[in-house]
């Protein structure tokens, strides 16, 4: 499967094409003159039409003529279709890099959420304002993935609806029933463990409700995340809305590494005014801050990187698409 | 992009077709065809029609909306708008000037 083909699976076209085929809809002699991109993009459509036509000797000459026109101009004729599935893929990988930030923000909030840490944070400026700058900037990221992001979800939710397409509907499905699973895990734990004074160590029971809670946050954020970016590489969405959805996205990994940049200056201003507290034990379940710290700052960064790699892969997409339009 | 046709060689007049058509609205490529077929009396083939359509497509005139069974419907952009009121404007120029110098010469 070469580059060009790849690009058109996420939109289900090539797929839904081969099926075509193997159903000897539309002349499929007449459809392999065509270059294999070409049939990915246009095959199921042009398929349909040639169904329709008469199939005399002008048709036949003239589809010969426009399969030797799509091998001459293949890349001129597909280049903005790649360009918008380029720029689809690298919103998706945007979206799912910011999953995993969240992630490592929720373990980041989980550890500062204790007096000592909120105390430090209004006494020192420095171990404030990073810390601050995260809380403000977390808010400007979720708000770009939701502009961004929204529009595409209800867009191809609404299509999904009108043309039936129950297993897009599915997917979408995934994270509210992941969403159920986990408030229905919490009220299991609340009900199991018993209350006991705070500051004390965990017991085994706190161990184990909190590693049944993590199973499940965790398996349910990866099923929605895979299930709502598939929902979205398989959906007919509006070119306009992709293009649109690349600056949100772009602002949203600008936002991403600034909270990494905070979050490790953070951990060096807490090191130095408060050792005793970055070395103690307030990571998740009592354990060493400090590993807590290193791992949520290693996860922060893979996810940033991944962003901002998304992003430029779109930029080159876009500045490609540019280029060959002026050329 | 651009809103010129001229540089599209054999696809410039299918191309200037159908974005008359799709003034009409969105259509498919069957409906493209018939409507064509009775607006200007020109029977596109569909090899030309895709042709042209790729590369209209390619340039942002028009865009395709989501298939509708195994049709794809496309309509005009923006772009295609603008580009299809100076085509038209410019035949429409055109054709005062022949039809002048046409009275002319005969009056």
């Amino acid at each position: 499967m070469n580059d060009e083909t790849r690009d058109w699976v996420h939109a289900g076209s090539a797929a839904r094409f081969k099926r075509l085929e193997s159903a000897n809809v539309g002349h499929p002699w007449l459809l392999r003159l065509y270059p294999s991109a070409w049939r990915a993009r246009y095959g199921e459509e042009f398929a349909e039409l040639l169904t329709a036509c008469p199939l005399t000797l002008g048709t036949v000459v003239d589809v010969i003529c426009g399969a030797l026109d799509a091998h001459l101009h293949g890349d001129v004729l597909l280049g903005r279709a790649r360009m918008i599935n380029r720029l689809r893929a690298s919103e998706i990988a945007v979206f799912c890099a910011y999953i995993a930030f969240v992630v490592a923000g929720i373990g980041y909030q989980k550890m500062t959420e204790y007096d000592d840490f909120l105390n430090l944070a209004h006494a020192h400026l420095e171990v404030g304002a990073p810390y601050y700058t995260i809380v403000y900037t977390s808010a400007i990221a979720l708000l770009a993935v939701l502009v961004g992001g929204l529009p595409l979800a209800f867009v191809a939710a609404q299509q999904a609806l009108a043309a039936r397409r129950w297993g897009i509907l599915a997917l979408f499905a995934v994270p509210v029933v992941s969403f159920i699973a986990l408030i229905a895990t919490i009220e299991g734990a609340l009900r199991l463990v018993a209350p006991h004074p705070t500051n004390t160590p965990p017991t085994p029971g706190d161990a184990a409700s909190f590693h049944i809670l993590a199973i499940v946050f965790g398996v349910g954020a990866i099923a929605s995340t895979f299930a709502v970016s598939a929902a979205i590489a398989r959906s007919d969405l509006p070119a306009n809305l992709i293009r649109f959805a690349f600056w949100p996205g772009v602002v949203a990994a600008a936002a991403m590494a600034v909270m990494l940049v905070a979050t490790i200056i953070w951990g060096f201003a807490l090191h130095a005014d408060a050792p005793a507290l970055y070395n103690g034990n307030d990571g998740a379940l009592g354990s060493s801050t400090a590993a807590s710290y290193l791992a949520i700052v290693g996860l922060m960064a893979i996810a940033t990187i991944a962003a901002v790699a998304a992003c430029a892969f779109g930029q080159r997409a876009r500045t490609a698409r540019v280029a060959a339009v002026e050329a | 992009l651009g809103g010129d046709l001229s540089d599209l060689g054999r696809f410039s007049d299918p191309s200037l077709l159908i974005l008359a058509s799709l003034a009409g609205g969105p259509k498919h490529g069957y409906a493209m065809m018939e409507d064509i077929e009775a607006m200007a009396g020109v029977h596109l083939g569909p090899g030309t029609l895709y042709g042209a359509l790729a590369r209209l497509e390619q340039r942002g005139l028009i865009e395709p909306l989501p298939a509708e069974d195994r049709r794809r419907p496309y309509r005009l952009t923006g772009a295609g708008v603008r580009a299809l009121r100076e085509q038209l404007t410019s035949l429409e120029e055109f054709s005062q000037t022949g039809l002048q110098r046409l009275r002319e010469a005969q009056g």
